[in-house]
């Protein structure tokens, strides 16, 4: 079976990655770019198909942005000579000159027959291919601007809300079952609360003095989330709010109530950037890839005249 | 134990200033993270789902599917979804009634190149005709399964599947497509994944691999136990030649297991209620069952697509292979998805798409060969093709099948056989991707049909377990094993103990969980010819507590338990007769999510005005009046349920096991003593030709040695890994190995889980159990 892997084309996204540095003097236009009105409306054909409804005002002009964006892209890749560097290009482009009808010998003749034509430009493979790898290569992040661990903590700091752990809170409950005391569970709930309470006991003894609990006497540290989900809501309301290092309750849960001794509360923190670098970076890269991205094809924007045509 | 883990206790325990006697849990960890806050030796119930579609599958797109992988995570931790309706236009959401614990999206990798590119605006294929009929709208479902088809089956259903036409034209690379979305998979994953000391929840790298011969579902997930993950996400298009399902066997063996990168996978079969009796197929030798055991710990057994726990047929009345009433329980009529497939009476219907008889099989196979290839543990997903996990919900489903089952109208008269699938739940020490997929290996979990009771399932010795003691979970794990483990006779002639404790769901502020009508224990074993039988014991609870549901509202009426408990012993039990044992604890009855549909239709199931009603409504409506009367399986009111794993019985299992580890004062200067019993020498062993291997392990590697053939003849082996003596009293069937001065430093000085293994040959047995610190010494901690 032949679907070997292949490396990603990164000769291109290195070649394209110099092209958008920008360097040396360029002509101040490259011309005029028009989007038909036909182009338009089978725009907004596709875009129907694939969403099942009709684009609005704002998708409609992202839609022609876009297109837009590709004929620049198509045109600064081939004024590069990008196509005559890739492999992908180059290898359609002998397929092609094979179907030409006359038999030239060797795939140098193929192509140059393919291009005699000109389909280095007209062919819809190439042009989307060539588009793609522009695309890839607009959003490709040099070396020299990899975020710094310092940025990498401001970018968290900044965005805090995201990665933030939620208040916690740990707890011991005793726990008295519905099932094994009937009628006497609201009673012994009242009078082994009271017990505790005069007694001064602790967290530790306490559970003894109880019935066993299936997922055990201790819980957490666990988010006001995790804590309804595990008890149910009555438990949780009233445990979440309560003071710390003493016994409260009795609570409802569904199995029956429980006497609650909040250990301790740990507010709500930001972890280490250690524990969510990867996510961290990976949003930065994101952020300045598409930051670059808007730069590098704004500056090629400014050269071309762009006419939409609307009926 | 390792450095690594002592730092990362220490880290734990200065986080938050908890202080901890318990020991290790027993595993290694294999990744960078912050430990978790919230750990226990005794483990807690997380629940998950570990099957789920998104866009990059290419059946799920073409239903009109367009949640991306990173959606279907935050689903999982609460967040909405947008669905496709009747006309795959995006107007429909929905959202889970509770965060999951951990989760894996599993794509269908065939196709993963193919469907990017025919989705993304501006590739080279956009236009080509595949990939506009993969985008195309498709309200009729006869041109949709038509282009499901075309798309599943290029090259007609039986033969080999190349990778699509398109894939040739030049300039197009599905392959470096493909790899693109593997990657996206794992980024979604990664993103998702909580690394912070909060554990508040874990996503695992997954694909699926479909097998689908002739509609036959050969279907299995790969999980993966970290991020180290193969970089290719190999599908049944690269591993057809190998032959199912040891083509996928071999890529992860090759790829993950054995490559040395710190991979590791497990695969979990599913759908094998249609597969026609092919999923769980005959193992060619004892090395291949032995294989299939490694590689396959664990089987889905509930999901959207159906049950595959047993079958029952109300009308005939009759099961397969068993008299199991409640096995009616979501059926799929058909015995595979092939053009050809029809309903079959249950006498015909094949045997192994059912897991029960499956296991049952497999101990006949141990008899035979002496491996057991099914020793599957239980999961349940819920496979939905709507990126929508653990949205399992009777009330309010909002389907799992994109556009298929979008409306009303289409849910009862297309998919009425459809449930809102499972969850599958671990027994963990932490929310932490190595605790819950090393609890996947040794099989500690249970599935349930997508409520949330919990359950604690052990066996072995339990002399001191009770319920309503106070120290039930220690003492069972101290003198038995948990759900997933094997037993040998640990009572001599008298049967083993089971302990099994449940409690219900707690449901949600809106919809209070169920409570529990009874709790069973489910006996399969095969008799000294090789013949199957199976038997249900209640052991808790009450059959006839009279709850039902009310038929006004469809809410429950009637009281169950909060709570059950039980121990138990097997009153049919024979020390030579290899058994297993799992529990099954049931709810009270609830209405099905197809009552509530109907019903909002104006259709009542539970009327007997239902047939004149569903006329009025349409016929669409008309499966609202299937029931116990006119259909083998449907019923508008169902119980919920949920499935332990098995705890399997071997005669030649470990039975009892002396031992200890003894701290000497210096460097180098501790001992080991060993002292095993199995219930019976296995038939097969030949320690004069074969090597025999003893690990002790907990977090890391206690102590190991191979001894060599014929080494157990003189008693005194070549002072290999340290041993003083060893011997075999082939009568007793009693091991005793005893080591000279040497470190077990590796032993931590604290309570917690330890495993002695044998291995000879493919024969293998493994005793786990909570480890005591004695004085000087670590000793097991039960009888």
């Amino acid at each position: 079976m032949k679907r070997v892997l292949r490396a990603p084309t990164l000769h291109f996204l290195v070649l394209g990655g110099l092209l958008f540095l920008g360097s040396g003097p360029r002509p101040a236009s490259r011309g005029r770019i028009i989007l038909t009105a036909d182009d338009v409306a089978r725009l907004r054909r596709e875009w129907t198909l694939a969403n099942g409804v009709a684009p609005g005002p704002a998708a409609e002009a992202a839609l022609v942005a876009e297109a837009v964006d590709d004929d620049i892209l198509q045109r600064e890749a081939l004024a590069a000579g990008l196509d005559r560097t890739d492999g992908a290009v180059r290898e359609r482009l002998v397929r092609l000159g094979g179907f030409l009808g006359e038999e030239p010998e060797g795939e140098a003749a193929l192509e140059r027959q393919a291009r005699s034509l000109g389909l280095e430009r007209s062919d819809l493979v190439i042009r989307r291919h060539l588009v793609q790898m522009m695309r890839l290569a607009a959003r490709r992040v040099p070396p020299s601007e990899l975020p710094s661990d310092a940025e990498l903590e401001r970018w968290l700091a900044a965005h805090a809300e995201e990665f933030v752990t939620p208040d916690r809170v740990r707890l011991t409950q005793v726990y008295l079952s519905r099932e094994r005391r009937g009628d006497a569970l609201a009673p012994d709930a009242e009078r082994l609360l009271a017990d505790l309470r005069r007694d001064g006991v602790g967290p530790d003894a306490a559970a003894a003095r109880g019935d066993p609990f299936l997922r055990g006497a201790e819980t957490g540290p666990v988010s006001r989330e995790e804590l309804e989900r595990t008890f149910g809501q009555a438990f949780a309301d009233g445990s979440w709010a309560a003071e710390a290092k003493r016994w409260v309750g009795p609570l409802p849960s569904p199995w029956g109530v429980h006497l609650v001794w909040i250990q301790e509360r740990l507010p709500a923190t930001l972890p280490p950037l250690e524990a969510v670098r990867g996510r961290v970076v990976h949003r930065v890269l994101e952020e300045r890839g598409a930051e670059l991205a808007r730069t590098r094809l704004d500056a090629l924007r400014a050269r071309y005249d762009v006419a939409v045509e609307r009926r | 134990m390792g450095a690594a883990y002592r730092r990362a206790i220490v880290l734990a325990t200065l986080a938050t200033t908890l202080a901890r006697a318990d020991g290790p849990p027993p595993w290694q960890r294999t990744e960078t993270r912050a430990p978790c806050a919230a750990t226990t030796l005794w483990r807690n119930p997380y629940f998950g789902d570990l099957h789920v579609h998104t866009r990059f599958s290419a059946d799920a797109y073409i239903f009109g599917t367009r949640v991306e992988p990173r959606e279907a995570y935050a689903f999982a931790r609460g967040g909405t979804v947008v669905l496709p309706d009747e006309n795959e236009a995006q107007t429909r959401t929905a959202r889970i009634d509770r965060p999951l614990d951990f989760m894996a999206v599993t794509d269908h990798s065939e196709w993963f190149g193919e469907t990017l590119l025919c989705a993304t605006p501006g590739s080279p294929v956009y236009d080509v005709e595949l990939c506009s009929l993969l985008r195309r709208p498709e309200p009729d479902p006869t041109s949709q399964f038509a282009t499901t088809v075309q798309w599943l089956f290029p090259a007609g259903i039986p033969n080999p599947p190349p990778s699509l036409s398109f894939c040739t034209l030049p300039g197009v690379d599905c392959d470096a497509a493909a790899v693109s979305v593997w990657r996206e998979e794992q980024a979604a994953a990664e993103e998702a994944y909580d690394r912070t000391a909060a554990c508040a929840f874990t996503s695992f790298v997954g694909y699926e691999h479909t097998a689908s011969p002739l509609g036959r579902h050969l279907h299995r997930n790969i999980i993966f136990r970290n991020a180290v993950v193969p970089p290719f996400a190999k599908s049944q298009l690269e591993t057809f030649a190998g032959g199912i399902p040891q083509g996928i066997w071999s890529a992860v063996e090759t790829d993950c297991l054995n490559a040395g990168t710190g991979c590791d996978a497990v695969i979990i079969p599913h759908n094998s209620n249609l597969s026609e009796g092919m999923q769980l197929s005959d193992p060619a030798d004892a090395a291949e069952a032995l294989r299939r055991q490694t590689l396959e710990p664990l089987i889905e057994i509930h999901q959207i697509k159906g049950n595959s726990e047993c079958r029952f047929d109300q009308l005939a009345g009759a099961g397969l292979g068993g008299t199991d009433e409640l096995c009616t329980f979501e059926q799929d009529p058909l015995p595979h998805q092939g053009p050809d497939a029809t309903a079959l009476p249950i006498d015909k219907y094949p045997r192994r798409n059912m897991v029960r008889n499956a296991l049952e099989d497999g101990l006949g196979f141990e008899q035979t060969l002496g491996v057991n290839p099914f020793r599957m543990g239980f999961v349940g997903s819920t496979d939905t093709h709507d990126g929508s996990p653990g949205n399992v919900a009777e009330e309010g489903w909002t389907g799992g099948q994109g556009n298929n089952d979008a409306s009303a109208a289409n849910q009862i008269s297309r998919e009425i056989r459809t449930n809102p699938g499972g969850l599958a739940v671990a027994w963990a020490e932490e929310n932490s991707r190595d605790a819950i997929f090393t609890a996947f290996r040794r099989r500690e979990t249970y599935a349930t049909s997508g409520t949330r009771p919990v359950v604690r399932f052990f066996g072995g010795d339990l002399a001191r377990v009770a319920c309503g003691s106070a120290s039930f979970v220690h003492d069972a794990y101290a003198s038995g094993t948990p759900m997933g483990g094997e037993l040998g006779p640990v009572r001599g002639a008298r049967s083993p103990r089971f302990a099994v404790w449940a409690m219900k769901d707690p449901g949600t502020a809106e919809r209070p969980g169920t409570d529990l009508q009874r709790v069973q224990i489910v006996k399969g074993w095969v008799d000294a010819k090789g013949k199957p039988h199976e038997r249900v014991f209640d052991v808790a609870g009450d059959a006839k507590n009279g709850a039902t549901v009310d038929p006004a509202t469809c809410t429950p009426r009637g009281a169950g338990a909060a709570e059950l408990c039980a121990v138990w012993r097997d009153p049919t039990f024979k020390r030579r007769e290899r058994a297993f044992y799992y529990a099954r604890v049931l709810e009270n009855p609830t209405c099905r999510w197809s009552t509530f549909v109907c019903r909002s239709a104006g259709v009542d199931p539970l009327s007997p005005g239902c047939a004149a009603q569903a006329a009025a409504a349409g016929a669409a409506f008309s499966n609202c009046c299937l029931g116990p009367a006119n259909d083998a399986f449907m019923d508008p009111v169902v119980q919920e349920r949920a499935w332990t794993s098995p705890i399997w019985y071997r005669p030649e299992a470990i039975a009892r096991l002396k031992a200890w580890v003894r701290f000497g004062g210096a460097p180098g200067r501790d001992q080991l003593l060993l002292r095993v019993t199995l219930g019976r020498l296995p038939p097969k062993l030949d320690l004069r030709r074969q090597a025999l291997t003893v690990r002790v392990t907990d977090d890391d590697e206690i102590w190991a040695v191979t001894l060599p053939p014929k080494s157990l003849r003189g008693g005194r082996p070549r002072r290999l890994g340290g041993v003083r003596r060893v011997s075999l009293d082939r009568g007793a069937a009693v091991l005793t190995l005893r080591t000279g001065p040497l470190d077990l430093s590796h032993a931590d000085r604290a309570d917690h889980m330890v495993t002695v293994a044998l291995a000879v040959g493919t024969f293998r047995a493994s005793h786990t159990r909570l480890w005591v610190v004695r004085g000087d010494r670590l000793v097991p901690g039960g009888r």
